[in-house]
């Protein structure tokens, strides 16, 4: 039996150098850093006055000799033993709960990745000096000892307190990188959106070289917005607050024992302290669609650890051996987006140790993830196949009342009477970003989408027909009615609008009085609102107003269909009277015709009249949200139109299935039975989607319109489509109803169909047979 | 200009709202940028640019923000000018600046304080001496009223950089600048100072942050 004999095991002082290898990039390397102030702040909970870090990267034109980075903190300080703890690999004060710091490796491993050089200088209010302590990687490697010289720097007044961490001698490629004027934008914009929540709620200040790091704030839907699914009213934001039973962590290695335990159930050892865990936040609805921006952000201690995550929108099986199957966005046909957000608070999930995820095979994450998604699937419908439990979570309510994206108070996304506005929605986020003043609330979203069910539209009757345009119906009441009908509105109205009372000559209207009248007679045209820039003409901020029943006339009293008013730069206001004969009865497009004389003016203002008036349309024209004529948009348009005509024909279909099944023909059941294939990936059986009625959702356009020819009346007076059907009783009458519908239809069925050439008449005609159809859809269509 | 006849409470109103939201925006740390959006905003907004609105046309708006309670906001900070009272947070004054330049023990002489740069007498016995002080950024203008100082006077000036949180100063620029100091015979202090809340604030207290 010899006796136990050891080798020293101690690493090479080189190791720490070593840790700069780690892959980091500049922005977490800087947040690690951050992240040792923010967790100070929190623990010192209050008592610093203005919790404050100011961060300096050097400037391009700095000389990489003298160039340093410098993390500035008005945090407690420290003493002398708290700063040689806090620069020494692996020690961590705290365990690995309750702070933001990366079980002591974070300082060591971000320090030596940017330079070879750090210096740590800190103080206490009340000590008489600043501590000095200095990191020389190489000096460290080279001699045998860990040891770092400190030293002792009188302060200019006790007061002071705080941390500074200096990085020199920064390595070439990381120096070379971080000098870019481009580089620091893009860290700026990170760290504005990882730290958001500390910085926007806890009042928290972080600068980068002196100027303010701006949280990066959500542009979501008030929670007071509501949409309406089966009766029941649904919120655009839906909270989240969980408190779990408390549980010990072990300050030794993250896990959590029970309550009762006395040792960690993992490691065995007895550093156990009673936390409490709680999951909390909220989730809700983007004011505007993205094709990656979207998803939810998981916070720990108020730092997001994963932004704009994705995985609640996936539906595992428990026995997690299928594949995930995608769950949201699948409404949004070719290019999937999505709009569902939020911020969930999880302070007590392990994060790993790049702070980017979490452990995800922890009891605790698949918690947090369950709380907010629940385990069924989120669609109703697969979840029910499944022989699942209705999914109650707050996604799955969201995802009931917000999963589609039809433009309109229904899904709350804005229109204009024709199409969503979704790239207009994506301009105004980027404005309330900018911090632009009325878009901060989402008005200017909800009156798009309220536009939308209210559609700008050419007056088809001119209202007050037998009055004088812009007169109240008090005018008839007067014994001197205008003898010639001529409408001068603006002469004999009172300031106030009202009639002037008998044997006064009214005041006249003002050019101010005069607008507003027509604002409040207008509706606003949310497609064409909004900033416009030309090179060589400057910007406008346009207002376009759709007004009703009143005469335009301009600054000196010309009657036209169209007039603009600049009401102080850059804002501009053009009218449009939607009741004028040269769009009622011409056919000309009011939009168009707006933008001719927004172009005037411009050409005008800029006193660059040689420029064609045409082009200058052309290129504001560009600027707007008007779907583009192409046959890629329409066809999209018409996909999107016939899929919800598809899915609400099942309610009537299944009321009797085998009598439509048995419309189509054999070529027309394959195709049906192909596509339930590829989209339903399988999970019932075919022959119970043909009996249940759910088959009418996979078949071509030509059935559709075959089955709603055949019996009309399963599908007419508001069950699918508004027009009425079953009140008629002349066969003529009916036949023609049936055709005015299954016109257009027949354009939507051949563009899914076939992919013919088209020229701009042939899209034309389709696009106005979308909206024909829009039109048409019942509302719980 | 048409705004002068701003009556006296609403244009008291006015000031506050305007200072209150430049500190709650940390005014000091935006770009120019962000600066001029904010001019934009405050003109938009119905509580400034609204009431304004009425006493004259919008340019003339725009520049009595920018001239009036703008330009005086650093100042207001440092507790001079007229305009102190309104805002939220400030530094201690000049007091502190002299303790940091010249230790205890000396005081600041009455009236002596004045602006462009920041400046005043420290006084101590039958001894007076010049304090300036300003950000980094205004070294080249200290140093030039210091010289000027220096070379009628027996004592030695003593310029104070003042750092806030939020900000700070590189080593290379500090070497600089104690180079150039000891060249040009004056004593330079770097002093980082912390905001306290305006013991002389006219505005309602529960608004601002704490």
């Amino acid at each position: 039996m010899t006796e136990s004999q050891y080798i020293n095991v101690t690493p090479h002082p080189r190791i720490l150098g070593v840790l700069g290898d780690i892959e980091f990039s500049h922005w977490q390397c800087l947040a690690e850093l951050i992240d040792n102030s923010f967790d100070e702040f929190q623990a010192a909970a209050g008592t610093v006055d203005r919790p404050s870090v100011a961060v300096s990267l050097p400037p391009a034109n700095s000389q990489r000799a003298t160039a340093e980075i410098k993390v500035q903190d008005n945090g407690r300080g420290m003493s002398l033993e708290a700063v040689t703890n806090a620069i020494s690999a692996g020690w961590t004060s705290n365990g690995r709960h309750g702070s933001l710091g990366l079980f002591g490796m974070g300082f060591n491993i971000s320090t030596a990745r940017l330079g070879r050089c750090t210096t740590v200088r800190t103080s206490r209010a009340g000590d008489p000096d600043w501590i000095e302590v200095t990191l020389d990687l190489t000096r460290i490697a080279n001699s045998a000892e860990y040891q770092a010289p400190y030293r002792l720097m009188p302060k200019a007044s006790r007061d002071e307190h705080g941390t500074t961490v200096t990085i020199s001698e920064l390595k070439q490629e990381q120096y070379a990188t971080l000098c870019r004027p481009q580089t620091q934008t893009v860290i700026r914009e990170k760290l504005g959106d990882v730290y958001s929540y500390l910085l926007a709620e806890k009042g928290f200040l972080l600068t980068l070289n002196s100027k303010k790091v701006r949280p990066r704030l959500p542009c979501v839907w008030d929670e007071k917005r509501t949409v309406t699914r089966q009766g029941v009213e649904i919120h655009a934001v839906q909270r989240v607050d969980r408190v779990l039973s408390t549980k010990n962590a072990c300050m030794a290695c993250g896990y959590w024992s029970t309550a009762d335990a006395e040792r960690c159930e993992e490691c065995g050892q007895d550093r156990l302290e009673l936390r409490e865990r709680r999951i909390w936040g909220w989730i809700g609805i983007q004011r505007y669609l993205h094709r990656t921006d979207y998803g939810l952000d998981f916070l720990r201690n108020g730092r997001k650890i994963m932004l704009k995550d994705k995985r609640a929108f996936y539906w595992e099986d428990e026995d997690g051996i299928a594949e995930a199957e995608l769950e949201y966005p699948i409404d949004s046909g070719a290019v999937p987006m999505g709009r569902i957000v939020g911020e969930i608070h999880c302070d007590h999930v392990t994060p790993n140790y790049q702070k980017t995820a979490f452990e995800f095979d922890t009891a605790e994450w698949r918690h947090a993830l369950r709380e907010v998604r629940g385990t069924s699937p989120l669609r109703p419908k697969i979840a029910k196949n499944l022989g699942l439990p209705e999914n109650r979570s707050p996604l799955a309510l969201l995802y009931a009342g917000f999963r589609r994206q039809d433009p309109g108070l229904n899904y709350l996304i804005p229109g204009d009477g024709r199409n969503a506005l979704h790239e207009t929605a994506a301009k105004w986020a980027g404005l309330m970003r900018k911090g632009g003043y009325e878009y901060q609330t989402d008005e200017v979203w909800y009156r798009a989408a309220h536009q939308h069910d209210n559609p700008i539209a050419v007056d088809p009757q001119p209202e007050n027909d037998d009055i004088l345009p812009g007169f109240g119906a008090g005018l008839l009441d007067l014994d001197d009615e205008p003898e010639d009908g001529a409408a001068t509105g603006a002469t004999s109205m009172t300031a106030t609008g009202q009639e002037p009372p008998e044997g006064e000559v009214a005041p006249a209207e003002t050019l101010d009085q005069r607008l507003q009248r027509y604002r409040d007679n207008a509706d606003l045209i949310v497609d064409l609102t909004g900033p416009y820039y030309l090179e060589e003409l400057g910007r406008v901020d346009l207002t376009a107003w759709a007004v009703r029943g009143q005469n335009l006339v301009t600054k000196d009293e010309r009657p036209a269909p169209a007039i603009v008013s600049m009401v102080r730069a850059p804002h501009l206001d053009v009218f449009v009277d939607t009741g004028h004969s040269l769009f009622r009865e011409h056919g000309a497009d009011l939009r168009d015709l707006a933008l001719v004389e927004v172009a005037e003016f411009m050409r005008v203002r800029a006193n660059i009249v040689s420029m064609p008036l045409s082009e200058i349309v052309a290129q504001l024209k560009s600027h707007t949200s008007s779907p583009r004529l192409t046959p890629a948009a329409t066809a999209e348009e018409s996909e999107r139109l016939l899929e919800q005509v598809r899915m609400a024909m099942v309610a009537p279909v299944s009321a009797n299935p085998a009598v439509h099944w048995l419309l189509l023909t054999k070529d027309e059941r394959a195709d049906a039975e192909r596509r339930f294939a590829v989209e339903a990936g399988g999970t019932s059986p075919w022959n119970d989607t043909i009996s249940s009625g759910e088959f009418i959702r996979y078949v071509p356009a030509s059935a559709v319109i075959r089955i709603v020819q055949d019996s009309p009346e399963s599908f007419l007076d508001g069950c699918v489509f508004k027009r009425g059907y079953i009140a008629l009783s002349d066969p003529g009458a009916r036949a023609l109803v049936v055709e005015r519908l299954i016109n257009p239809l027949g354009d939507l069925a051949l563009l899914e169909q076939h992919r013919p050439r088209l020229d701009v008449e042939e899209l034309s005609r389709i696009r106005i047979s979308c909206r024909l159809i829009a039109r048409d859809l019942a509302d719980n269509a | 200009m048409a705004l002068q006849h701003l009556p006296a409470p609403i244009r008291e109103r006015l000031l506050i709202e305007i200072y209150q939201q430049a500190n709650d925006m940390d005014w000091e740390f935006l770009s120019n940028t962000e600066k001029t959006n904010q001019y934009r905003r405050w003109i938009e907004d119905p509580k400034v640019g609204g009431v304004l609105l009425a006493y004259g046309p919008e340019k003339d708006a725009r520049v009595w923000i920018k001239d009036v309670p703008m330009k005086e906001y650093a100042r207001a900070q440092e507790g001079i000018g007229n305009y102190v009272r309104y805002a939220v947070n400030r530094f201690q004054g000049p007091a502190e600046i002299v303790r940091a330049a010249c230790g205890s023990g000396w005081t600041i002489k009455p009236d002596s304080v004045g602006e462009k740069p920041n400046h005043c007498y420290a006084v101590a016995g039958d001894a007076t001496r010049y304090v300036c002080w300003g950000r980094a950024a205004n070294f080249r203008d200290l140093v030039w009223a210091a010289l000027n100082e220096a070379i009628d006077s027996t004592e030695r000036p003593a310029i104070v950089i003042t750092t806030r949180n939020g900000e700070t100063v590189s080593t290379a620029e500090h070497t600089r600048q104690d180079r150039l100091a000891l060249r040009c015979g004056a004593d330079l202090r770097y002093l980082h100072r912390e905001m306290v809340p305006n013991p002389d604030y006219l505005g309602a207290t529960d608004g601002s942050r704490s």
